[in-house]
């Protein structure tokens, strides 16, 4: 019990991002797993004709995700940040909470059916999410870094976001 | 020897993680972090919960105000926790001590000391190195200065990002043919690794078999060898946009300026010192270095050429 309210907590600490250090002090990582876990989940395609064309299996999610926020560190690390592994990982992981906010709303969107205005609706909540996710990472592990370094260590985080909100996008049911 | 800038001291109990779960077993080493990496630098030992510090599993039927005193008071977990620790911190020596072995981490960091100035005005002499002139890279007391005091420094955060963003942009623009599918990518990334390191095992070999005398080490050549990603994303990103007359057009600048900055940067390794300065110097030795040069520098458009071609229809 305490523990999902420690994950709630820091819900909700991504989705009003502040300058606190609740994310970082005390990491966990159920949240990135449950997170993970759903949007691999969503992201499947129901592929019942058996071809897998399109869409992702869970184990491509899966290791998109936690490899993309491997890679996220170690550069993190490698430019001489001083956060540490896990909190690292902690952080990449909760701030998947905006994108996962999107898939939801995007399969809620298609459940109207496709077509051109359907795909603005959804490239607009996608691109939303993904500024907010970004902004969100950018807050907590910016300040890791040394100013004249903290573009270098945001563009692969704003490539991992992009990599998942590009599968969120082109995802049809 | 481990890197000074990392924070946190080595050994450090994780006293703070243990009251706060509910059943943890006593010694899980690997739950602490093993790796100089992996440091625990969270600071904050105590917990604003009403602590159930039950490690052994006995359980203490309410939550107390101050998490501490019951959790000292009982010597069996107190034990267990040092007991914990102490495997925690054996570990995690052990790792150190051996992962220098295989990865050589701090000579890796001296590759990523960039910052943001350095980047910018290195991908500007990737695009158009004509009108640098001093391609030295400077020393200080034997051993040469950080990429961020020096452009002409070869670094390694430009490739790792050029290939991974390669690796992304080929995934893009084959889901823009229909073509796309996630193990693609994967299948991209390890082509453009096998050819990477072909590449590298190619010119270590000829420069072996030439015996040139050079200070260009293995993290240098796949520096240097990576950059031509940055050409193929700029080749493939216009292709994409702008159909197959911006993807030659950019990806033939790219190719270019490649051949140029790459025959600039390995004269000084590898060529001797007179050749570099523009005396020609007779002899055997020196064509041949020529030749391994140009032919280095050669390969590079072509790989450009080989790894993108496929994506820009």
């Amino acid at each position: 019990m305490r523990d999902l309210k420690a994950v709630g907590k820091k819900f909700m600490h991504v989705l009003y991002p502040r300058k606190s250090n609740a994310l970082l002090r005390d990491w966990d990582l159920w949240g990135p797993l449950i997170l993970c876990v759903t949007l691999a989940l969503m992201l499947q395609k129901s592929s019942v004709d058996g071809e897998k064309d399109g869409g992702p299996q869970f184990a491509e999610v899966f290791v998109v995700v936690w490899f993309g926020a491997v890679t996220i560190t170690l550069n993190s690390k490698l430019l001489g940040g001083n956060i540490s592994f896990f909190q690292s990982l902690c952080v990449l992981g909760y701030c998947i909470l905006p994108l996962t906010v999107a898939m939801l709303i995007c399969r809620l969107v298609l459940l109207a059916g496709q077509g051109p205005i359907n795909f603005m609706i959804r490239l607009f909540v996608v691109a939303v999410m993904f500024a907010w996710s970004v902004i969100a990472s950018t807050a907590f592990l910016a300040d890791s870094q040394p100013p004249n370094r903290k573009a270098l260590a945001v563009y692969p985080v704003f490539l991992f976001y992009f990599v998942i909100s590009w599968m969120i996008l082109t995802f049809t049911p | 020897m481990h890197a000074a800038g990392l924070a946190a001291p080595a050994g450090t109990p994780r006293l703070r993680k243990w009251p706060s779960k509910r059943r943890v077993p006593v010694s899980q080493p690997g739950m602490a972090d093993p790796h100089q990496f992996f440091d625990d630098t969270s600071s904050a030992p105590t917990r604003g919960y009403g602590g159930q510090p039950s490690p052994g599993g006995l359980g203490y039927p309410s939550p107390s105000s101050s998490h501490e005193a019951p959790f000292l008071a009982d010597p069996m977990s107190n034990m267990a926790m040092a007991y914990g620790s102490s495997l925690a911190a054996h570990g995690k020596e052990l790792v150190d001590k051996n992962i220098d072995r295989f990865i050589p981490v701090t000579k890796l960091k001296y590759y990523f000391a960039v910052d943001t100035v350095y980047v910018g005005k290195k991908l500007g002499l990737l695009v158009f190195p004509y009108l640098h002139q001093d391609w030295e890279v400077q020393y200080q007391q034997d051993t040469p200065v950080a990429p961020r005091f020096d452009i002409n420094a070869p670094d390694l955060y430009i490739p790792a990002m050029a290939f991974i963003t390669y690796i992304l942009v080929a995934g893009l623009a084959l889901g823009t043919q229909d073509r796309f599918s996630p193990d693609l990518l994967g299948l991209q990334a390890s082509s453009a690794l096998a050819w990477l390191t072909l590449e590298v095992v190619a010119i270590l070999l000829s420069l072996y078999l030439v015996t040139v005398n050079t200070d260009l080490t293995t993290i240098d050549l796949v520096a240097f060898l990576g950059y031509k990603y940055v050409g193929m994303i700029g080749g493939v990103l216009v292709g994409l946009l702008f159909g197959k007359i911006g993807y030659y057009l950019v990806l033939g600048w790219c190719c270019v300026s490649i051949f140029v900055f790459m025959i600039r940067t390995l004269r000084l390794k590898i060529l001797a010192q007179a050749a570099a300065e523009g005396v020609p110097v007779r002899g055997a030795r020196n064509q041949l270095r020529m030749y391994l040069t140009m032919a280095v520098a050669a390969a590079q458009p072509l790989l450009m050429y080989w790894l993108t071609f496929h994506l820009v229809r």
